[in-house]
């Protein structure tokens, strides 16, 4: 049943490749006469250095903050004092890095006059005003990855060209102005994701234990004293450097005619620069016993196990995917039906898959959050011990077959809104390499043994590719020391 | 400008030329120079698609949206049965009851086998509650749909709620109650209700392990019975379906469900607005966040004021980045990532104004400020027309978008036609909002936002926030949970004075009194020899219910409260007392000494609704959910001597003296009170235990 109706989608995906290599899909459905708009660019918090680590998802704070001509009342005068801005801000963070604490307070002096002067000038929210007026205003959005940046809105169909217009503007003359305010709003959502947040706090921890090398191990939004210290200029260069057209795939889901819309796109991208190809990380050298840690946090305690799984693209992922579903997916899997049901140790399993990113080798892991009383360590028990079963005997015909389904389903699911499925096709173009492997997925579930799941859980869920994160209770407590920086 | 002159003209035209160039020379066009300068083609004719409305059986009622794009249906099914009509001793009941009905199942399908059948065909079938419903939510594939209708209707039908099953459900209940302080935006919205309703308002309180733990298996099933009738039914299904299917598959499932009879209408959701402006702190140490919140009261969708308050919202606070709270707080001061306001009107009860920002511990103060600065500003000053449109351009131009999948169309008919709300309601609002200039937008702010009498709450270390709140106004520290813990020492004086004036188990029984005295206030010198007052009263003990009948001169005056209500009668009027007002009562009340004796004997203390503490040895330090009550002092024997409490600055006390005997337990047949430097004497001259407390002694005519 599913598969005609997914050929059938298939069948209407347009796609075509500018010369300077912006790819663009187009699918003409909907209910009604709204269009969804995402570009996916591929660039994250993988192409950082350290040092400026949080730099890809703070440009993507920027890349709402307008142009040279949306967003300012003057640019000519407005540019000027950017520039006396920046000046002050590098000369602020040589003084206080320099230890001249006289030094600092007068460029600090500088750095916030230069600010009031350059603020003057800004139109605020111009750029966003545009989109959210024309019908964008409870969907415009983006979202910084570990390894991409993704940007979305959905608008009346008949506003396709503003998008066209706004995206270019975006992506061809930014201005980062209102960096440094931005930047403390940035340190407030780092404040409120990590510092503050029991699961986002053990989150980070377990990525730096796991990913010692690749730089998965960083996180997305940076570390506190990166935060605290890069520049606009290292923000611009990292513009330069990473945003090219090469980079970009944009997905268009809804009430719009691919053959009126092309000339349009080729209008407004073609003569963007390619820039550059994305490099690859440093690879993470294979991990070869356990790793552990714990975190004190005031919070009820909670358990992390995480090993090390295939990319993507590699053709053991779906078998990865299938076991970690078999193992914790829905009410009658094995986590679940165990700890939750039968022993009542935990209060609630889940699993999980493509973390940080799904590009290269990344984490599959279990959450468990103990019943009241229960040791972390009777869990973690009880986990290995449903894994040794399932490596052991693979799983059952009743328990793939349902798993299978589960995913066609769930991808079905997220195609029935129009932004769900843009995001996907971009997802699938970017990170495979082709978009058409959204739906070659569901074909090679077919192909799929119990051997095959059995196979990869023998092979990726051992002890020494695993890294065990555990949250205990601190009842009173300092504020957390941030992790530092790697550099 | 030559430039300008060149590209404007080049521009002009391109487009007199652009019906036959568009297509064969595209590329070569100029691009716009500015948003307004691209073309806008009009909008395309549209019309949501219908749903349909069938009336099935027993009063069950169902609307359905085809689409057959994809293989699947969504659904809900709805009963008018939520946490609002939880009784008081059994908050939580119905998380218990969702967790236990699924993992349990029915007798034709126990819930490891409708586990597994639904995973196998991947499909969900999960319970959902909020205040006034609960629900089944599902998804299947197409060909699944009457499986999976016929497991809902069976599980509403025939529920086993094994011992195990419900024993496991409130285990992991009690285990959610023990996380819910790891959130801090959880721990804001909790306290918030709290403080604005009250600890014991329907819409205020909260489970708790005593609650929770005190659920039983009958509890559930005793709930089930009463409220999960196919009349109180209504279901919502998108997807994939013909509708002309629909009766012949439903209404033999639905044959099999009681009736139950219409739910009882609810209690009124009556804000409490504190006299002056209060930041409530709850504590949240060794975080480096403070979490904040301002609200104000409400309204329900069917305002007048509605349409105003919703235009406001996306100027003020919501619908994207371009608001006020947005730019100012974040874009202009970078003080919070995550911040807005917005009204947010209910369906059935007023809803709440509220703002809400996260910032780091050193700037909290700074942050309110900056917040109420903008809400204050939007009360009394006119918005400029142009960003009043900019306003209504966001709120209008979402609208198409808000129907661009069925479940989204169906989602809105079913919120409409479960509150009994007209099927154009958004049709009309959208016009009503098309009308709206920024004198209807301030009037509505001004006269819902009062800015002198804002709750506020902040969560975060509080030895680090709470004189940066001081700062801006008076703070009170909150207990993150409505259940308090009292200190053993403080217990043992509790029991004591228990004895003292009768007993536990005699004053546990009493469940209401009623009072006849005479009020006596001292001497003046304009009033030398004042005139006794005779006074009846009548104090329900179980609920927060008061009614007190008095003479002034010749005239009877009557004051009641209760049940979200507050009035007082004269002989020319009745008056309806408002938030600030009813707030002060209930807080009053929750002080009454014999209230406080009575919630001490019946186990409010083991129950974490009321704590204790010992200042003294002969002085007890009581509180509650909302902070701290009133401090006792006991005599040698355990009576209570005195009562007092400060509010505003100003000191209250009562001096009890005289305890005499009625039916076994004691009461004080004297008392002086000195309320903010007003002295009064009262005589009891009648004290009866347990009378007969009609409903309609507080209810309003």
């Amino acid at each position: 049943m599913s598969t005609h109706s997914l050929a059938a989608l298939e069948a209407r995906v347009h796609e075509f490749q500018l010369d300077n290599g912006w790819r663009f899909l187009i699918l003409p459905r909907g209910l009604a006469p709204v269009t969804a708009f995402h570009t996916f660019v591929a660039v994250g918090a993988v192409h950082e250095r350290p040092g400026i680590t949080g730099m890809a998802h703070m440009f993507e704070h920027m890349a709402f903050k307008g142009s040279d001509r949306v967003g300012t009342r003057d640019w000519a005068l407005e540019k000027v004092q950017l520039e006396a801005q920046e000046k002050a801000w590098l000369q602020l963070r040589a003084t206080r890095e320099g230890g001249q604490p006289e030094a600092a307070a007068a460029a600090l002096a500088d750095f916030e006059r230069a600010g009031r002067e350059a603020a003057r000038l800004v139109d605020g929210e111009a750029f966003t005003r545009v989109l959210e007026q024309a019908g964008g205003a409870s969907t415009l959005n983006a979202s910084t990855s570990a390894e991409e940046t993704r940007y979305m809105v959905s608008l009346p169909s008949e506003r396709a060209e503003l998008w066209c217009w706004m995206e270019r503007e975006r992506f061809t003359r930014p201005v980062l102005r209102e960096f440094y305010v931005e930047r403390s709003a940035v340190q407030e959502e780092r404040r409120m994701r990590v510092d503050s947040s029991p699961p986002g706090a053990l989150y980070e921890r377990l990525l730096a234990e796991a990913f010692r090398v690749h730089p998965y191990g960083r996180p997305v939004v940076g570390f506190a004293p990166d935060l605290e210290r890069f520049s606009r200029s290292e923000a611009e260069a990292f513009f330069r450097e990473h945003y090219g057209a090469g980079r970009m795939v944009s997905a268009i889901v809804g009430a719009v005619d691919p053959e009126r819309l092309r000339p349009m796109l080729e209008r407004y991208f073609s003569d963007l620069s390619r820039g550059t190809p994305a490099c690859d990380p440093p690879p993470e050298p294979e991990q070869t016993e356990e790793r552990s840690l714990k975190l004190s946090f005031p919070a009820a305690p909670r358990l992390v196990l995480a090993w090390k799984v295939p990319a993507m693209a590699h053709p053991d992922n779906l078998a990865v995917e299938l076991a970690v579903r078999v193992l914790g997916w829905g009410r009658s899997s094995r986590l679940d039906r165990r700890l939750v049901e039968r022993d009542g140790t935990a209060a609630a399993v889940a699993v999980g898959q493509g973390l940080p990113g799904e590009r290269w080798e990344n984490l599959a892991l279990v959450t468990a959050l103990p019943s009241p009383g229960v040791e972390c360590a009777r869990l973690e028990a009880a986990i290995e011990e449903e894994l040794e079963l399932l490596a052991k005997d693979g799983p059952r015909a009743e328990e793939l077959a349902g798993v299978k389904l589960v995913v066609r389903m769930e991808l079905l699911r997220s195609m029935r809104s129009s932004a769900g499925l843009a995001a996907l096709l971009c997802e699938y173009s970017s990170k495979v390499g082709r978009w058409q492997a959204l739906f070659e997925r569901v074909e090679a579930l077919d192909a799929l043994s119990a051997a095959d799941v059995q196979r990869a859980v023998g092979r990726y869920f051992q002890r020494a590719r695993r890294t065990r994160a555990e949250l205990e209770r601190r009842p009173k407590a300092s504020a957390l020391i941030p992790v530092e920086s790697a550099n | 400008m030559q430039a300008t002159v060149t590209t404007a003209v080049l521009f002009v035209l391109a487009l007199a030329m652009l019906p036959c160039m568009v297509h064969l020379q595209a590329q070569e066009l100029p691009l716009p120079s500015s948003p307004a300068a691209i073309p806008r083609p009009s909008a395309q004719a549209w019309t949501p698609p219908r749903v349909e409305r069938l009336e099935l059986v027993k009063g069950a009622r169902a609307l359905v949206l085809s689409d057959s794009e994809l293989p699947l249906v969504e659904g809900r099914l709805l009963l008018r049965s939520g946490s609002w009509r939880e009784s008081a001793a059994e908050v939580g009941l119905l998380g218990v009851l969702a967790d236990a009905l699924r993992e349990g199942g029915s007798e034709r399908y126990p819930g490891p086998e409708l586990s597994r059948w639904l995973d196998e065909h991947a499909a969900l079938l999960e319970p959902s509650y909020d205040g006034e419903s609960f629900g089944l939510r599902f998804v299947c594939a197409s060909a699944d749909l009457p499986a999976v209708l016929e497991r809902a209707a069976d599980l509403l039908a025939a529920p086993v709620y094994p011992d195990k099953v419900v024993e496991l459900a409130r285990q992991r209940a009690l285990s959610a109650i023990e996380r819910r302080s790891d959130s801090a935006a959880g721990m804001a919205e909790r306290a918030l209700a709290r403080v604005c309703y009250g600890a014991t308002s329907v819409f205020g309180r909260e489970s708790s392990s005593a609650t929770v733990g005190a659920l039983t298996r009958e509890a559930l099933l005793r709930f089930h019975r009463a409220n999960f009738g196919a009349d109180r039914l209504l279901l919502g299904l998108a997807g994939d379906l013909s509708s002309a299917s629909l009766p012949g598959l439903l209404n033999p499932l639905l044959e099999r469900l009681p009736s139950v009879g219409p739910a009882a209408a609810l209690p009124n959701a009556l804000f409490l607005t504190p006299m002056n402006s209060i930041v409530y702190v709850v504590d949240r140490p060794g975080v480096p966040q403070t979490e904040l919140r301002i609200a104000s009261p409400g309204t329900r969708f069917d305002d007048p004021r509605a349409p105003a308050l919703q235009l406001w919202s996306y100027l003020v606070g919501t619908g994207g980045m371009s608001n006020r709270m947005l730019s100012s707080v974040r874009t202009e001061q970078g003080l919070a990532y995550s911040v807005g306001a917005r009204f947010a009107a209910d369906w059935s009860v007023p809803g709440r104004l509220q703002a809400w920002c996260a910032t780091k511990n050193e700037q909290c103060g700074r942050a309110l400020e900056a917040m109420i600065e903008i809400l204050v500003q939007s009360g009394t000053e006119l918005a400029q027309t142009e960003e009043l449109e900019a306003a209504r351009e966001r709120l209008t131009n979402t609208e198409v978008l808000r129907y661009d999948t069925p479940e989204k169309i169906l989602a809105r008919a079913l919120d409409l036609e479960f509150h009994g709300y007209p099927a154009d309601h958004f049709e009309q609002l959208s016009k009503a909002v098309a009308k709206l200039g920024p004198q209807d937008v301030l009037k509505a702010a001004r006269d819902t936002i009062r800015p002198l009498n804002l709750v506020c709450v902040a969560v975060g270390p509080a030895e680090q926030i709470t004189a940066s709140l001081s700062q801006v106004m008076q703070t009170v520290l909150l207990p993150a949970e409505a259940t308090l813990s009292s200190s053993p020492d403080a217990l043992a004086q509790v029991q004591r004075m228990l004895a003292a004036v009768g007993g536990k188990q005699a004053w546990a029984a009493i469940k209401g009194l009623e009072l006849e005295s005479e009020l006596r206030f001292a001497p003046t010198a304009e009033v030398p020899e004042p005139a006794p007052v005779p006074q009846h009263w009548w104090r329900s003990l179980e609920e927060q219910c008061l009614r007190l009948e008095w003479r002034s001169g010749s005239q009877h005056m009557i004051q009641v409260f209760g049940q979200g209500q507050a009035w007082r009668q004269t002989p020319l009027a009745r008056q309806d007392m408002n938030g600030d007002q009813l707030a002060l009562l209930l807080r009053q009340d929750a002080r009454w000494i014999y209230r406080l004796i009575h919630q001490s004997a019946a186990g409010a203390l083991e129950r974490g609704e009321l704590a204790v503490t010992l200042e003294s040895p002969t002085r007890l330090q009581f509180a509650d959910a909302q902070g701290e009550l009133c401090w006792m002092d006991l005599a040698q024997d355990g009576k209570p001597v005195a009562v007092g409490y400060t509010e505003s600055g100003k000191s209250n006390s009562y001096l009890y003296a005289d305890w005499t005997e009625v039916d076994g337990i004691s009461y004080a047949k004297r008392l002086r009170q000195e309320q903010a430097g007003v002295l009064s004497d009262v005589l009891i001259t009648r004290f009866v235990p347990n009378p007969i407390l009609d409903p309609a002694l507080f209810t309003r005519p």
